[in-house]
């Protein structure tokens, strides 16, 4: 467990690392791989890997994996950017490379490889500082952006811009011949992040600090200003960093800067991103963070263990961020907050019974927060349209494929389960028990709260014989919820073998 | 690469190879040295000899070819390829002409009077030493000859790079004969080599009042030439030598694989052209005619010598046995302080960083440190670089182990080494059928860094190990070279490693350096900087000071650098071996500059740096000299020092290099080097200094005490 190795493909690299764990929150690099490949000019050209470079690929993965086996490590992961698996041969290039190189290489999803890189930088020690008033993280990839706003500590939302480092490179070498090709290309930017201001910003928040993920140009800033790995740099300094870095010829940079970035395009691409981020964000601090999603997945992995625990609580991040849409979708908040208590709580008492991960515990949880944002939308169709808005919401922290378990969840709260078959294409079967059950503990806790009006206080869940008590002390008749709970119980007790029943003490408003 | 903008005239730096020669000079200096022992000063004239050749194979060479393609960009000095190659051959002539004046003059009669006697004419062989070499002859060297004339249908043979050859004329012997028809009145050319399987030295039996008697090959086979030719007659027999152009360029792009590319190369090393030709003086007008039209060479490139060709011979001499009291006591290298025989290296490194002091203290621990690691089960990876290595090398054996052993092992090899190529294509094929990780150098870079790295699991974690320094990985050169070295375990050191080793790989550079500075990338902006900041201390009114020890200063933008330091009121100290293009004590210019050079029993060898820096004393050591090519052409590894005990250590080395006033010589403003004047203070020798501290640190460490040797009761004196 002490060590670890991650590979991560990337758009325009490859990178190992080999970590150990250096104390019960931190851990250490010990090993460094980094070899540039062009997959994303590839796919931006043609659509589909070469197979020059699948065979580069291949011949960096063996090297790579022998480095592991020198480490005699047993435990790596390997993924690849979610950019690589838009290469219309993906699959066949994916086993090319496995037969080639015996390295197994798993896709990220663009939510899980942000994740990722959130992972690693929330890590720090430092972080849940930085973004006690109001930040902006921007993870800039080679294909697209990711813009996480915090406000008072919590995730306030998270969202994709499918502009990305490479993919402006690309433009602007399209646009070689044009003398304002940089102000058209920042005029893109300008426009793409100034509407995740107006769309996602309140207006009375001012942006306290920025935090630019970025391996590439942020060694460059780190090296200049002189600052230290986890300090902040005052806007105006960071502008007039820029300005240096842009008026420095480029074949210099690679001397003056100690950089490997010898594509001054890539460079170009990167300070244009930088200085829309600042311009839009007008944000008092800077913070530039040199972390990969390597980092990530080294986390992620050592956070499996029961002696490793990162201080940042990274399922609070998931909860406030469920908060955040059903608050924008005008969902009933007192409904939600009971619902979640009591889905916790049947979660809890019959552990034993449905032998669900932890984690579907907090994707229980969502499913209670997210179920009725579809009622902002139609309120007869509202399960289908809150599918579709949990569908396309980002939730830092949760999978594309989670999300997909959560809508699906919320789907058939509302309506009769269908059978595997109809869900096989998208869920294992285990998945799909998995889906059932937490559906049958929903349906039962919003069966308790079917008026919206909390009725209830003190639950308390336990089960007695082969029955789920749910002993909750009512302030009014729940009449109306018995009469409904009949029908959520029968689906539970087929589902768990066990009779939920509700005993109810009367007490005063 | 950022432009450099010159604002100092030509005339204002002295030209690399004219330095070099006067570095030569320096090193014959130490033959006329009564103060040495006569067998040590013949192997300095034998060092002179054996550098001359490198020197025309590959710096001449060079030039040679730049005079060929009309090249006519001026180096650092104003000087053209033509102007310098008149330069140096009124240079070489003069050093040729010294050379065989002191080895003739001045050694040869001191020989004499130790009753050692080098034959070099044959007729001076008495009739029995006659006879002896005769069947020395008939038995030892007449099957290995291979006579070649020349005439029409045999053209000029090929006449193999560096070896010796005797040229004749030859004349039919009997005029009738079928075989000779149509030459009646002509002369004949013929060659032949001297055997370069036989030795060059051949002792022979002594007549009073002589101990040993010793004729040269050459010598042997002029007395029977007869015997080579016996239809003709020998008119006229003169040895001669050659050098090609031996500097080879790879295009390395077109090379898949280096390893053949090399290997095809040397080969084509002995076909070179022919750009020095050495021959006796006395040598017949009409035998050198025919020669120097055959190889088509310059009359300037003729040297005509007064004795034996090609004194190399004379390392032989050096060791001949019976004379210990005739060569200088030699120098057994001492044990670490810090490191006993046998001691567990990493459980050492792990205490402290360990400084290494060669040939002052022995190269054992850094040969250990490998082989050690070969056999340690915790050991789990072994990467190292090697440059020059020693035959029979204890390191690639050790490696070789390690990797039989299940290490993994990665070395790189540098096969554009020069004149190690060969050698190193041998260690290269060796490494790999051990199942080694060989990388054969970079595309277009040599790799010149001293670094090895042992990757440890020690309780989980991994510990790495590193050793940097100065000099080769090479135990025999080790004993001869002053170098320095360090292990250390730290992590930030280990980092680096990982990370060199990394980029010679092939991976990409790291985002930043931990510690060390790293050419062709980062090196020269770092060592400019370096010298600006002391330039600016030394402006705002502060104490500024740099001291530098290299074998070659050359880097016209660093010299600039130290120029505008000087004029600013740094003060500077260089202790330069060979090369250096600077010129101190130039009013306004350099007059804040003092230039010294050690020439001394051991080859100066270490880099070592040093910046006041505010009090804070910066000191580097590395395998990068100030030179284009280290700076640009190169992979080098500059390491801060940073333990204090090292650090007051290395200051005391520069501190002792810069008061030797026995083996030092003073850089005048003139570009010529002096003898300083010591003024009866008593002499301080560096090297011997150094020698006498290690031999003392010995005694009174504990280490030195250990006796790792049982010494067995073989009768037991009963008292009783």
């Amino acid at each position: 467990m002490s060590m670890f190795a991650s590979i991560y493909v990337g758009s325009y690299e490859t990178i190992l690392k080999v970590f150990e764990k250096k104390n019960a929150s931190q851990i250490r690099e010990i090993d460094c791989q980094r070899f540039p490949i062009g997959i994303v000019q590839d796919i931006y050209h043609m659509g589909e890997i070469s197979s020059d470079t699948i065979q580069k690929l291949a011949d960096i993965l063996k090297n790579m994996s022998d480095t592991v086996d020198m480490y005699k490590i047993s435990n790596m992961d390997v993924y690849a950017g979610p950019t690589v698996g838009k290469a219309s041969n993906y699959l066949l290039a994916e086993r090319l490379v496995r037969g080639k190189s015996k390295v197994e290489m798993k896709l990220l999803s663009n939510s899980e490889q942000r994740f990722l890189s959130y992972m690693a930088v929330a890590s720090m020690a430092d972080f849940d500082k930085y973004i006690s008033k109001s930040a902006v993280l921007v993870d800039i990839g080679g294909a697209s952006l990711q813009i996480t706003l915090f406000i008072n500590g919590k995730v306030e939302t998270t969202q994709h811009i499918n502009i990305g480092t490479a993919i402006m490179r690309e433009n602007l070498r399209r646009l070689s011949h044009y003398i304002d090709r940089k102000d058209q290309i920042l005029q893109i930017m300008n426009k793409e992040i100034g509407g995740f201001i107006n769309m996602y910003v309140p207006r009375d928040v001012e942006i306290e600090n920025l935090i630019i993920l970025e391996d590439n140009l942020t060694s460059i800033i780190t090296e200049l200003s002189g600052m230290s790995d986890d300090s902040f740099i005052k806007s105006e300094e960071y502008v007039d960093i820029l300005d240096a870095i842009r008026n420095v010829n480029h074949s210099d940079s690679e001397d003056i800067y100690n950089i490997g970035i010898n594509d001054s395009d890539i460079l170009d691409a990167l300070i244009l991103f930088h200085k829309a981020l600042v311009d839009n964000f007008c944000p008092k601090y800077i913070f530039t963070q040199n972390v990969s999603v390597n980092e990530g997945m080294a986390y992620n992995y050592y956070m499996k263990s029961k002696d490793f625990k990162l201080k940042h609580d990274f399922n609070q991040d998931i909860l406030t961020a469920a908060w955040a849409i059903a608050r924008r979708y005008n969902s009933y908040q007192p409904h939600l907050k009971a619902l979640e208590y009591v889905c916790s709580s049947i979660f809890g008492s019959t552990r034993k019974y449905h032998g669900l991960e932890n984690r579907c515990k907090l994707l229980l949880r969502c499913v209670a927060i997210l179920h009725d944002c579809g009622k902002y939308i139609s309120i007869s169709q509202a399960a289908d349209c809150s599918y579709s808005i949990i569908m396309n919401s980002e939730i830092l922290g949760l999978s594309h494929h989670e999300r997909e378990i959560i809508a699906t969840t919320v789907k058939y709260a509302a309506s009769p389960m269908d059978s595997y078959e109809f869900m096989a294409d998208r869920f294992s079967e285990q998945e799909y028990v998995d889906i059932m059950r937490m559906v049958a503990i929903f349906k039962v806790a919003n069966a308790l709260d079917r008026s919206h009006r909390q009725k209830f206080k003190n639950i308390k869940v336990e089960v007695k014989k082969n029955e789920l008590v749910i002993s909750v002390e009512a302030k009014d008749s729940l009449s109306l919820e018995k009469g409904m709970f009949e029908k959520s119980a029968d689906f539970f007790e087929e589902v768990f073998d066990l009779r939920p029943v509700v005993k109810e003490k009367r007490v005063l408003k | 690469m950022k432009k450099h903008i010159s604002n100092y005239a030509d005339e204002l730096f002295d030209n690399r190879e004219l330095s070099w020669l006067k570095f030569e000079h320096r090193v014959l200096n130490e033959a006329k040295d009564k103060d040495i022992p006569i067998l040590d000063r013949l192997k300095f004239v034998s060092i002179t000899s054996s550098n001359l050749d490198e020197f025309f194979m590959v710096r001449v060479a060079s030039l040679k070819d730049m005079e060929h393609a009309n090249y006519k960009k001026k180096d650092i000095a104003g000087m053209t390829p033509s102007d310098q190659l008149e330069a140096i051959a009124a240079d070489t002539h003069e050093l040729v002409k010294e050379q065989y004046n002191i080895y003739g003059k001045t050694l040869i009669p001191i020989l004499l009077k130790h009753h050692i006697r080098i034959i070099d004419r044959f007729e001076e062989l008495s009739v029995e030493q006659g006879q002896y070499v005769d069947k020395y002859f008939m038995e030892q060297v007449y099957p290995v000859l291979t006579p070649m004339a020349v005439d029409a249908s045999r053209p000029f043979p090929l006449v193999r790079n560096k070896t010796l050859n005797i040229a004749a004329l030859l004349k039919p012997n009997n005029p009738e004969s079928k075989l000779s028809q149509g030459k009646r009145d002509e002369y004949e050319f013929s060659t032949v080599q001297v055997p370069s399987v036989l030795p060059r030295l051949v002792w022979i039996p002594s007549e009073k009042p002589y101990k040993d008697t010793f004729i040269l090959l050459e010598q042997i086979i002029e007395k029977n030439i007869d015997q080579l030719y016996l239809h003709h007659d020998v008119l006229k027999a003169y040895p001669y030598r050659i050098m090609r152009n031996a500097d080879f360029n790879l295009d390395e792009d077109d090379a898949s694989d280096l390893l053949k590319e090399i290997e095809k190369q040397l080969a084509k090393r002995q076909w070179g052209e022919v750009i020095r030709l050495e021959i006796e003086r006395d040598v017949d007008d009409d035998l050198l005619k025919e020669l120097a039209r055959q190889l088509d060479i310059r009359k300037d490139d003729i040297y005509k010598v007064d004795g034996p060709i090609d004194l190399t011979f004379l390392m032989k001499l050096y060791g001949i046995e019976g004379y210990n009291k005739l060569r200088e006591k030699k120098y057994e290298p001492q044990l670490n302080p810090r490191i006993a025989p046998g001691d567990n290296i990493f459980e050492e490194i792990k205490k402290g960083d360990i400084f290494l002091s060669h040939p002052f203290e022995t190269f054992d621990p850094v040969v250990d440190f490998i082989k050690q690691a070969s056999v340690d089960k915790d050991v789990l990876a072994i990467k190292q670089t090697l440059y020059r290595v020693s035959g029979n090398s204890p390191i690639i054996e050790a490696l070789e182990k390690a990797a039989k052993n299940g290490k993994q092992v990665t070395v790189l090899v540098e096969l554009k080494a020069r004149f190690d190529e060969e050698n190193n294509i041998i260690w290269a094929k060796r490494l790999e059928k051990a199942g080694c990780h060989v990388i054969y150098g970079l595309l277009g870079l040599k790799t010149h860094c001293k670094i090895a790295l042992v990757v440890r699991r020690e309780e989980g974690s991994i510990t790495r190990y590193v050793h940097l320094g100065t000099g080769n990985y090479n135990d025999s050169t080790a004993k001869l070279y002053t170098d320095c070295g360090i292990f250390s375990c730290s992590e930030s050191y280990g980092e680096d490693a990982t990370a060199v080793f990394n980029m010679l790989s092939g991976y990409s550079e790291p985002k930043h350096w931990n510690k060390l500075a790293v050419a062709p990338i980062w090196l020269r902006s770092g060592f400019i900087n370096m010298i600006e900041k002391e330039t600016e201390n030394a402006r705002s009114g502060e104490k500024a000071l740099i001291i530098a020890k290299m074998n070659s200063l050359c880097d016209k933008e660093i010299i600039e650098r130290l120029y505008d330091a000087s004029a600013a009121g740094v003060e500077i100290h260089l202790i330069v071996r060979g090369i250096c293009c600077l010129i101190p004590g130039i009013p306004g210019v350099s007059d804040n500059i003092e230039v010294k050079s050690i020439v001394g029993t051991f080859l100066e060898h270490s880099r070592i740096f040093y910046f006041y820096n505010k009090g804070l004393e910066d000191i580097y050591m590395g395998s990068a000299d100030w030179m284009p090519r280290n700076l640009d052409r190169r992979v080098e590894i500059i390491f801060p020092v940073e333990d204090d005990g090292i650090k007051s250590r290395i200051k005391h080395i520069l501190d002792v290099c810069l008061k030797d006033n026995t083996k030092a010589y003073l850089m005048q403003n003139d570009g010529t080097y002096v003898h300083i004047n010591r003024r009866n203070t008593p002499g301080i020798g560096a090297q011997d200094t150094f020698c006498r501290e290690a031999m003392e640190a010995v005694k009174s460490s504990d280490k030195g005490k250990v006796s790792r040797h049982f010494v067995p009761i073989l009768a037991i004196d009963n008292e009783d």
